[in-house]
């Protein structure tokens, strides 16, 4: 039998990587997939994998807040006079 | 975590995006924000209409000006005229010298009139019922081009036509109360050599048109000789002046004509404001107001410097080489500090009044003068700045017009660019919101699972 590898944690990780990348698009596409984990009458995760979850929940986290900051200091920088070039769209990449 | 990002003075602050926050406003503030380059060409091109409105105005008191002086350029500044208005005709221009006339009206110029006989209808072309050919014959001269094919026609259908091919005539179809006749009246009055050849039918397929008044000229007795015209608007008689005859009379009327002085003042004054009024417009825009400067958008190129230097040689002109009144100066037509122009009231009763009696012809001359005169300098002057082909404020005009037009190219690339943008940054946010729900959701799910290890369902999984 071959070992699959949980929703929780193939979403999770494809969502931390995008936002990583600045796609903050395609992460919200692909996270919006936990909504139907999450829903009651799903099965329940092991606590193993929920513990691994739960780690790749803060790299999202830190990946999401990272990415606003970057989109807010661009709207500020587009907003202040260097507007021309100033704004990335995050699916262009970090600068 | 922390969700709040703050930085100096930024306009944007971000306390969480899933918090509430109004991020179409947020986009608006940014993209407003961001607006400002455009907002700074649309102000230009602002700026520009309004030089493009001063430059009209400009051009409207230049003609203004124009039309003052060939007022004087016509008449002079103390003409000689009529002392008096007269019942049988009108006088109109200015004599060259000061005397008395008689003259009688004996009789006023008239048109040959012609009309044909009763018609049933003036529409309906079988009430004509006519074949053939109508032609007319004027002053003597037949000309084949105006042969009127009559066949079929209605009567207004034959008046269309002979409108149309006899410029000389005037046709229109009458209405009598019991029937309709064609009118055939020539358009200018009186006869080169006898009445009858004024208008007369060559042919005629039966409309039977006949004359009914036989043209005639005026005729009038001036200063006891006989004098004819063709014409009601008699000149040659006296230069300059023409004689617009409306009423017959058996007596002479005496006509004197005295140079007008009274009007002196007030002509000249007309010429000052007229002046005045450009060289102040020129002012704002040449030395514009500095404590204006938020709301001045002046016009300060090499093409008013000219115009201004042009005005200001107008008035150091001297159209005449000699006598007591030469220039402008000479009646006492001073120029103030700004360049303005003013007649100089304290000596103005006295010098005046005195130079316009010691040299009246000199005086009209500054402006009637044919081609030193200000009429003359100033028609030049106009034309070089107001010639729709090549004046100088015409090209000014063209000049910030298109500048305007160039900047439409630009406010329509900010347009599109700041679209862009504004998509661009609702998408982005509106994915970080969604993001960060979804996160907060699954959180709160594996924290219950966590903490409560009531996990009642074991999933296979691989360790990553």
């Amino acid at each position: 039998m071959t070992a699959t590898r949980d929703p929780w944690l193939t979403i999770l990780e494809e969502g931390a990587q995008l936002l990583q990348a600045g796609n903050a698009e395609q992460a919200a596409q692909a996270l919006a997939g936990l909504r139907v984990l999450c829903d009651p009458t799903a099965l329940r995760p092991c606590p193993a994998v929920v513990a691994q979850a739960r780690d790749l929940l803060q790299r999202c986290f830190a990946a999401e807040a990272s990415l606003r900051q970057q989109v807010v200091e661009d709207l500020n920088r587009l907003a202040s006079g260097q507007r021309t070039q100033a704004y990335r769209h995050p699916a262009q990449g970090p600068r | 975590m922390s969700s709040t990002i703050t930085t100096t003075g930024p306009l944007f602050q971000a306390g969480g995006l899933a918090s509430g926050l109004d991020t179409n406003s947020i986009v608006d503030k940014i993209i407003a924000a961001a607006s400002a380059p455009m907002l700074q060409i649309q102000k230009q091109q602002a700026a520009y209409s309004v030089q493009i409105s001063t430059v009209a105005n400009l051009t409207s008191k230049l003609k203004t000006f124009q039309e003052a002086t060939d007022t004087l350029a016509t008449c002079g500044l103390a003409p000689i005229q009529p002392d008096s208005t007269y019942a049988d005709f009108t006088v109109t221009g200015t004599a060259p010298s000061e005397g008395n006339y008689t003259i009688q009206v004996d009789t006023l110029a008239r048109a040959a009139k012609m009309h044909s006989k009763s018609f049933t209808s003036a529409q309906d072309p079988a009430a004509v019922g006519l074949t053939g050919s109508l032609q007319f014959r004027i002053d003597g001269v037949t000309s084949p081009s105006t042969a009127i094919n009559i066949t079929g026609k209605s009567l207004a259908d034959i008046a269309e036509a002979i409108n149309r091919q006899v410029s000389q005539v005037t046709a229109s179809v009458v209405s009598t109360g019991s029937g309709y006749r064609l009118s055939v009246i020539r358009k200018d009055t009186g006869y080169a050599s006898t009445a009858p050849t004024a208008l007369e039918i060559v042919s005629d397929p039966g409309l039977q048109l006949e004359t009914i008044q036989t043209a005639r000229n005026a005729s009038l007795t001036f200063d006891g000789l006989p004098i004819e015209r063709q014409t009601n608007s008699i000149t040659g008689l006296i230069p300059g002046v023409t004689f617009a005859l409306r009423g017959e009379s058996n007596v002479a009327t005496e006509v004197s004509f005295v140079r007008n002085t009274s009007a002196a003042a007030a002509n000249i004054q007309s010429f000052i404001t007229a002046y005045n009024d450009v060289v102040t417009l020129l002012n704002t825009q040449l030395r514009p107001d500095p404590s204006q400067a938020a709301t001045n958008n002046p016009l300060a190129g090499s093409s008013f410097l000219s115009l201004e230097r042009d005005m200001q040689k107008l008035v150091g002109q001297s159209v005449n080489n000699s006598g007591v009144v030469q220039n402008l100066s000479d009646l006492n037509v001073k120029m103030q500090d700004d360049g303005t122009l003013v007649l100089d009231q304290i000596a103005y009763q006295k010098t005046f009044t005195e130079a316009l009696d010691a040299d009246p012809q000199g005086a009209n001359q500054i402006f009637t003068a044919a081609t030193t005169g200000l009429g003359a300098l100033v028609d030049t002057l106009v034309a070089r700045q107001a010639d729709p082909l090549d004046g100088a404020l015409v090209g000014e005009t063209k000049l910030l017009k298109d500048s305007v037009s160039s900047l439409d190219g630009t406010v329509a690339y900010w347009q599109v660019r700041l679209d862009n943008e504004r998509a661009r940054l609702s998408a982005s946010f509106t994915a970080m919101e969604g993001t960060i729900a979804t996160l907060n959701m699954a959180s709160n799910y594996l924290n219950a699972m966590f903490y409560s290890g009531t996990s009642n369902t074991y999933k296979t999984t691989s360790n990553s």
